[in-house]
């Protein structure tokens, strides 16, 4: 029987813990700036859409780099949040995690913002006209009506993140146990020739955990 | 009293009801695209007029001069749907008690309509006699002030209709809901009794009579 060694659990433990907790914090913000978009006009809309999907066109490279200019320990929130709390952001676990975030949170976005732009308008007018506001017509009406776009977009940003590379590479490094994970443990098996197993081996937990969760979000999302 | 005088897209309406005090029910009856349905939703507060006021029952909802739009959520208003816009993600319980603070009313609407039965059930289950039924309980069961109603008993059998009709005739001259009717069939607005205004379009001009 094959079993998986300790280096393989500490990667995909980690890959697993960055996805979900990336994939956690970009909720909230996905919600609510999809809710936004879908259903308001307002001033400089077009240049915050534009903004939102840059992670979808730049080179995860150029991601890394920003991310290291704010979150870096000399960046502009990193600096604070050294000098303040000597918490150091940059090549952390967390960073991994605000790699993949960043990198996710457009998938997060257009996904629920498709949901909720389906939503018939005339369903919101009847609420209103039974006396719901806002916040009502949000938790009993968009909510529960955009689940399966937020499905959808969790599981788009959690696999999104499972593929991470080239931003987290850049900002948070290749630390094993720390910052390594599934695409980077892979790519620095790939550098040992003796590796080769090994490379193989990560290479199918990756698409068995893609899939996973591919089928995971078909199941919920009916 | 029921008084609007609006300007909604270059359409423009002046029109002064005085509602009987037993009827209290008004019936708008027009040919198809006349903007009747725009009348309704206007009073209800989901399309705002460019110009004017809508004055109904001692209360001015809307004034531009005035700067006055109370929205749709406090206009007190109970809407029964051409297209019922029930929700279908939610029960027919869930549907009728969406909007209702305080459901006084939910028992005496429940047998009003006679829909005991139905309201565990998922609102796709439910036949089109039925839904209708359904969007008329939403609508009362939290004694609105205001009633309008948008030709919404066209999928209920004749005979279960003019019951409907009376019970609902009754129930509205009891708790005294000023009711406007939006039919094209003037058989339906002599049921109820209703103060008959003859709407029609003329030269970007809705003219009521």
């Amino acid at each position: 029987m094959m079993t998986i060694s300790d280096y393989e659990i500490t990667v995909l433990l980690l890959s697993l813990k960055v996805a979900s907790i990336s994939s956690i914090i970009a909720f909230f913000p996905s919600l609510l700036i999809a809710y936004f978009l879908a259903r308001k006009n307002f001033f400089g809309k077009s240049f915050v859409d534009g903004l939102i999907h840059l992670p979808l066109v730049l080179p995860p490279v150029v991601i890394g780099f920003f991310l290291l200019i704010i979150f870096g320990k000399n960046g502009l929130v990193g600096d604070i949040f050294f000098s303040t709390f000597n918490i150091r952001i940059s090549f952390t676990w967390i960073a991994a995690v605000i790699a993949s975030a960043v990198m996710g949170f457009p998938l997060f976005v257009r996904s629920i913002r498709q949901s909720i732009s389906e939503i018939d308008p005339k369903l919101i007018e009847a609420a209103q006209t039974l006396g719901a506001n806002k916040l009502k017509i949000f938790k009993k009406i968009i909510f529960p009506l955009s689940k399966k776009g937020i499905i959808t977009g969790f599981i788009l940003s959690f696999s999104r993140s499972l593929g991470e590379f080239g931003a987290t590479i850049t900002f948070a490094g290749n630390i094993f146990g720390e910052t390594q994970t599934l695409p980077l443990a892979i790519y620095s098996s790939l550098q040992d020739p003796d590796s080769n197993l090994i490379v193989i081996r990560l290479v199918g937990i990756s698409i068995f955990i893609s899939l996973a969760a591919l089928m995971i979000s078909n199941r919920l999302s009916k | 009293m029921i008084h609007l005088d609006f300007t909604y897209q270059n359409t423009s309406l002046s029109m002064q009801i005085k509602v009987k005090t037993k009827s209290q029910i008004v019936c708008l009856y027009g040919h198809s695209g006349v903007g009747k349905t725009t009348i309704l939703n206007i009073i209800a507060g989901i399309k705002e007029p460019h110009h004017g006021f809508i004055d109904i029952a001692g209360r001015r909802l809307f004034d531009r001069n005035k700067k006055i739009n109370i929205t749709s959520q406090y206009r007190d208003i109970g809407y029964i749907f051409q297209d019922l816009r029930l929700f279908s993600h939610l029960s027919v319980k869930d549907n009728i008690t969406f909007g209702a603070l305080k459901h006084n009313n939910y028992d005496a609407i429940i047998d009003l309509m006679d829909i005991d039965e139905l309201l565990n059930k998922n609102i796709r289950s439910l036949s089109g006699g039925e839904s209708q039924k359904v969007s008329i309980a939403r609508a009362l069961v939290k004694n609105p002030k205001i009633l309008l109603i948008d030709e919404s008993f066209h999928a209920i059998d004749k005979q279960y209709r003019d019951q409907l009709i009376k019970k609902l005739h009754k129930h509205i001259i009891e708790n005294q809901i000023v009711t406007i009717l939006v039919s094209h069939q003037l058989s339906d607005a002599k049921k109820y009794s209703a103060e008959i205004i003859k709407i029609k379009k003329e030269k970007g001009i809705i003219v009521a009579r």
